[in-house]
């Protein structure tokens, strides 16, 4: 589903060059849930983004649903993550002068289908994340936790194959947290390729793979069944993590 | 296209988007109040002359002195002016271009059913038509014989007059002029109509009426005492006011006499003009000064929301949207919030001119130009919300993903 | 609190300057328009003879023919008949002062011929004429009684004409001409500040009588007549204008002012009275064909009448107002906007304690601040504009009328500075109030979340 080969990502200002990404390898395979973990600095967003096709490599290769993707223009860019990309953010992103029904229909409309289409594409992922009453709503006039489910909602709305979720639970508390995870898990079942970054270690270990990204280096953590502690880079200090 | 979710999100920000819409609706206002005023006080202006009118003189003077006897005076002046080596060519005038005044109306037959032609009797001796550097478009010139003089006691009047192609057009349409009989006053003999000439602005009075170029020029010279001798003069090309001064001084060698007036007809034509054309053209200034303060107000506010937005329009670019789209987006809120104001400012600037022109807006109202102004000030306010529109498609999709 | 409020608005400024320089020049192009304007039609509508602006009436007597359209506007009564004015100007019934006069336009000139002569416009009056509206004097004085009925050659010069004919000397006792008789100047005039040149209902402003000589003396030397003439009058009106002086005393042709000196309102109605019998009077003997109401107007009437009725500066008035009203949400937007991003800020600042009203005091004060720097900046600005428009005007009378004699009509004064930055401060206050209010009652709580 996603390859990435040897990318790297550096940020150039005046006197410095910072290395955001260095020769990065991932694979991710289709249908899988990939939890995305390390410390402030280390990429994470980074890595994100750049998956998100929400900013470009400096160097490398990657290959979004068997497409490569690294010298693609602005406008197939945006195609691209219209069609097969979900995002689901930190801070939800939702436009709030917007109704539920208006967000979920963003990407739709972008997407070009008729009116039918998005309507009923806009009921069944309202439905999905159980906020199908509440059409009319404003985000505002949301709790945090149902807010986050509208940005699912959104991010499902177009069938993608791959939902990038950034700290998707990071402003929501354990219980609201939790429901969201629910779901995401849930969406996964269908068959979409889950990508989530998090802080948070318990989330982590939810999803089948766990890659760590410490200073731009990336390190893949298969799941064990027999839950081993988390294995680190051996030039990071863990200490970082409590950061 | 995106209306619905357009309205939507700018019945969320009514205080902004009714800012714009009030701005829009008054300066669309005032564009076109002052378009239709301009338009109704410019119509006919500004025409061409018609003739070549640069190098000629003209002179109003007044007697005042009651023992001054007319025809002497005037046959003084002219030898005076005459010998003058930068006179080329000079005529008497009873009414000259740019400034008639005086309405004659022509009639074909005597009868009371008759049709009344409108027109001014300009009154030239021989020189006329060489001052004016008129064409001869049909017919001939007048013969010496035919300038008449008149004093209190004449009985004699021209039997002969010339017409302005305009004025032949009028009478006679397709037809031909020459040989016509016309009357210049019912109750008098008719003339003969021996030459068309190519026509000149005759002045404001006609000119309003949308008959600008429609005169008769009638061979006569009238010496009676109480009328103002008057003169037109060609010169030679490239004279100043000190030449003027010199004729002024040249006419006060004779006493009893007031010079009112030696000036070149391309003053008294610009004077014609003048007096509502810079009204006008101030009007119209005014509100191109608005119009660019609308634009800048516009641009600053829409780039402030813009800057407040571009979270949102990140968001919709992560969405999606391709740069193009999201351009589009802001235009097109820019142009249903515009759309709105120009509405507005329909009704409201119909109401005004209603009220203001105490219900004779009909001649005075064009909706060929309200369309006009509309479109230019939605043109204008695109203008303005262009800039920030692209500056809100450069904004990185990257920054969704930026902390809170 | 109020000190540190001041710097943070100052602060504001400073911020994005751009759009503070576009928000101070709108409402200082704004203002500026809007004080060139009110300006203008303020020192327009001074009320001449101020101290008897209500004591002094004209009589309005409507004598067209019986189709002629309803006179809805005063300057289109006509004037008053030689026969009305003299027999109301006889009449001993009513205890009042009472004077006439009417218009004319002769040729002023020297009996040598060395200075050229002037076309001048011509008041014909009587020897009250100058006590009665308080006409000032610079050298000699008016006529007296005696002049007015032995039809003395004598003149009065304004300022203007003393100033072409003498180089300003004392030319009383000298001679001039009207026309070809000679007269002596008797008196001339001091530099007549007059708003409006009410008493012969012209109300110009621009334009003032150059000489005045007795009314009897005028029909004597026969100087021509601005009249009306209607129905059968209207063949001879040629010369009853220009020769035939006393046919035109027994027909209805209309030329002559009539002024009423009324102390109070009690005579004023008492004078009222005796015009409407006089007109029913004179309508029994088949004259006066209409059936309007005779009237008698004020100065401060006249006027007040011709301000309201002034369609094209209505127009212009209108046009400035909406404009300044353009200028002012364009700023007011600016600094919503401006605000309205600061919400967030605000709604921490409520959360650390700040009162509703230090906010509303800081964005009050940032826009007052503005206003009054954009209300300097325009008054600066409108009193070139000002010149501007005095030009302009000077302009379209292609140059016949002179910076002098109009300069009072373009001169900004204190009533009307105050005024404008009242206007300017005032406006931008009340304008923002309302989204100002509703801005600083947003919860605190309810931003901070949707964060």
């Amino acid at each position: 589903m996603l390859r990435m080969n040897n990318v790297s990502k550096i940020f150039q200002t005046r006197m410095i060059e910072t290395h955001a990404l260095r020769d990065v390898d991932i694979h991710i395979k289709n249908g899988e849930f990939v939890s995305v973990t390390g410390p402030s600095g280390s990429g994470k967003t980074t890595f994100l983004n750049i998956a998100g096709l929400l900013e470009n490599l400096t160097k490398g290769q990657y290959f979004l649903d068997g497409q490569d993707v690294s010298q693609l223009s602005d406008n197939r860019l945006s195609e691209i993550r219209n069609e097969k990309i979900g995002f689901i953010f930190q801070s939800f992103n939702l436009l709030a002068d917007l109704s539920l029904y208006d967000n979920v229909d963003v990407p739709l409309r972008y997407r070009g289908f008729n009116k039918a289409e998005r309507k009923e594409r806009i009921e069944r992922a309202l439905e999905i994340v159980g906020l199908s009453s509440r059409h009319d709503h404003l985000p505002t006039q949301l709790s945090g936790g149902q807010q986050q489910r509208v940005a699912i909602a959104r991010a499902i709305a177009g069938e993608p194959k791959i939902i990038l979720a950034d700290e998707p639970t990071g402003n929501l508390d354990s219980l609201m947290a939790r429901q969201v995870m629910e779901l995401l898990e849930k969406i996964n079942e269908q068959g979409t390729t889950i990508v989530m970054v998090t802080h948070d270690p318990v989330l982590a270990k939810r999803a089948d793979r766990e890659i760590q990204i410490f200073d731009g280096q990336v390190n893949s953590v298969e799941r064990d069944e027999t839950d081993q502690p988390v294995q680190t880079n051996s030039d990071t200090e863990t200490a970082l993590e409590t950061a | 296209m995106e209306f619905g979710p357009i309205l939507k999100s700018l019945k969320r920000r009514k205080a902004f988007a009714s800012l714009i819409i009030l701005q829009v609706a008054i300066t669309y206002t005032v564009m076109t109040i002052s378009t239709l005023q301009t338009n109704a006080t410019l119509s006919e202006w500004n025409l061409p002359s018609g003739f070549d009118h640069e190098n000629v003189v003209a002179v109003s003077s007044q007697i005042f002195d009651e023992s001054v006897q007319s025809k002497g005076l005037v046959q003084d002046d002219i030898e005076k002016l005459s010998q003058l080596p930068q006179v080329k060519s000079i005529t008497t005038a009873e009414q000259m271009p740019f400034r008639a005044e005086r309405v004659t109306e022509l009639f074909l037959d005597t009868s009371d059913k008759a049709q009344a032609y409108q027109t001014n009797i300009f009154d030239f001796d021989i020189n006329g038509l060489e001052v004016l550097g008129i064409k001869v478009l049909q017919g001939r010139k007048f013969y010496p014989s035919e300038i008449i003089a008149i004093d209190e006691s004449s009985q004699e009047r021209p039997s002969v007059v010339m017409i302005s192609e305009q004025m032949a057009k009028a009478m006679f349409e397709e037809q031909s002029a020459i040989g016509r009989q016309i009357y210049l006053d019912q109750s008098a003999s008719p003339v003969e109509v021996i030459g068309v000439y190519s026509g000149f602005m005759n002045g404001e009075t006609l000119n309003g009426r949308g008959m600008s170029y429609r005169s008769v020029i009638r061979p006569q010279v009238a010496y009676i005492n109480g009328n103002d001798p008057s003169y037109l003069i060609r010169v030679e090309p490239g004279l100043t006011e000190a030449f003027l001064e010199q004729i002024r001084s040249e006419l006060y060698q004779a006493p009893g006499r007031f010079v009112q007036r030696v000036e070149f007809l391309t003053r008294t034509q610009k004077r014609m003009y003048d007096g509502r054309g810079s009204r006008a053209l101030l009007m119209l200034f005014i509100s191109f000064v608005l119009l660019i303060i609308t634009g800048l107000g516009i641009s600053g506010l829409i780039s402030f929301l813009v800057a407040q937005q571009k979270k949102q329009v990140g968001t919709r670019r992560a969405l999606g949207a391709k740069k193009w789209q999201v351009i589009r987006y802001y235009l097109l809120e820019n142009t249903i919030v515009t759309g709105i104001g120009l509405i507005l400012g329909v009704i409201l600037a119909l109401t005004l001119i209603i009220i203001l022109s105490n219900n004779q807006a009909s001649n005075f109202i064009s909706l060929g130009w309200m369309i006009a102004v509309g479109v230019f000030v939605w043109l204008i306010s695109l203008i303005s919300a262009l800039n920030p529109a692209f500056r809100a498609s450069k904004v990185a999709p990257a920054i969704v993903t930026r902390g809170a | 609190m109020l000190l540190y409020s001041l710097r943070l608005a100052f602060k504001n400024l400073g911020n994005r300057p751009g759009l503070t320089a576009l928000t101070i020049g709108a409402i200082a192009i704004g203002l500026a328009l809007l004080t060139t304007m009110t300006t203008m039609s303020y020192q327009s509508s001074r009320v001449p003879v101020y101290e008897k602006r209500n004591q002094l009436n004209t009589v309005l007597i409507d004598t067209r023919e019986k189709e002629a359209r309803f006179a809805d506007r005063l300057f289109r009564v006509p004037y008053l008949t030689y026969q009305d004015t003299m027999n109301l100007y006889n009449d001993k019934a009513i205890d009042a002062e009472k004077t006439y006069l009417w218009k004319s336009s002769t040729f002023l000139n020297d009996i040598d011929g060395k200075v050229h002569p002037r076309q001048t416009r011509t008041m014909a009056g009587l020897s009250n004429f100058f006590t009665l509206f308080d006409v000032p004097f610079l050298h000699g004085s008016g006529w007296s009684k005696q002049d007015d009925e032995s039809a003395s050659p004598v003149i009065v010069l304004s300022y203007k004409m003393n100033q072409h004919f003498f180089n300003g000397e004392n030319s009383v006792g000298k001679t001039l001409r009207i026309n070809s008789t000679t007269l002596t100047v008797i008196g001339v005039l001091a530099d007549w500040k007059l708003p409006a040149r009410f008493y012969d209902r012209t109300f110009s402003s621009t334009r003032f009588d150059d000489v005045f000589i007795p009314s009897s003396l005028a029909m004597n030397i026969n100087a021509p007549r601005f009249i009306r003439c209607w129905s059968k009058d209207n063949n001879l009106r040629q010369s009853y204008a220009l020769s035939d002086i006393d046919g035109l005393k027994t027909s209805e042709c209309t030329w002559m002012a009539l002024w009423v000196d009324l102390k109070d309102e009690s005579a004023k109605q008492n004078y009222e009275e005796f015009i409407n019998r006089y007109v029913n009077q004179q309508r029994s003997m088949g004259r006066i064909p209409r059936d309007d109401k005779p009237r008698i107007v004020s100065i401060k009437q006249y006027l007040d009448e011709i301000i309201t009725n002034n369609a094209t500066d209505g127009v212009f008035q209108l046009l400035a107002i909406l404009f300044f009203l353009v200028c002012l949400l364009n700023t007011v937007g600016i600094l919503l906007a401006k605000y309205m991003g600061k919400v967030p800020e605000i709604a921490l600042r409520r959360a650390l304690g700040a009162k509703k009203h230090i906010i509303l005091q800081q964005y009050l004060l940032e826009v007052s601040m503005i206003a009054l720097i954009g209300g300097v900046l325009g008054l600066g600005l409108s009193h070139f504009s000002l010149i501007g428009m005095m030009h302009i005007n000077i302009y379209q009378s292609d140059y016949t009328v002179t910076a002098e004699a109009i300069r009072h009509l373009y001169k900004l004064d204190l009533v009307m500075i105050a005024q404008a930055m009242g206007i300017a401060v005032g406006s931008a206050l009340s304008v923002s109030l309302f989204p100002v209010w509703k801005i600083c009652n947003t919860a605190p709580a309810g931003q901070l979340k949707s964060q």
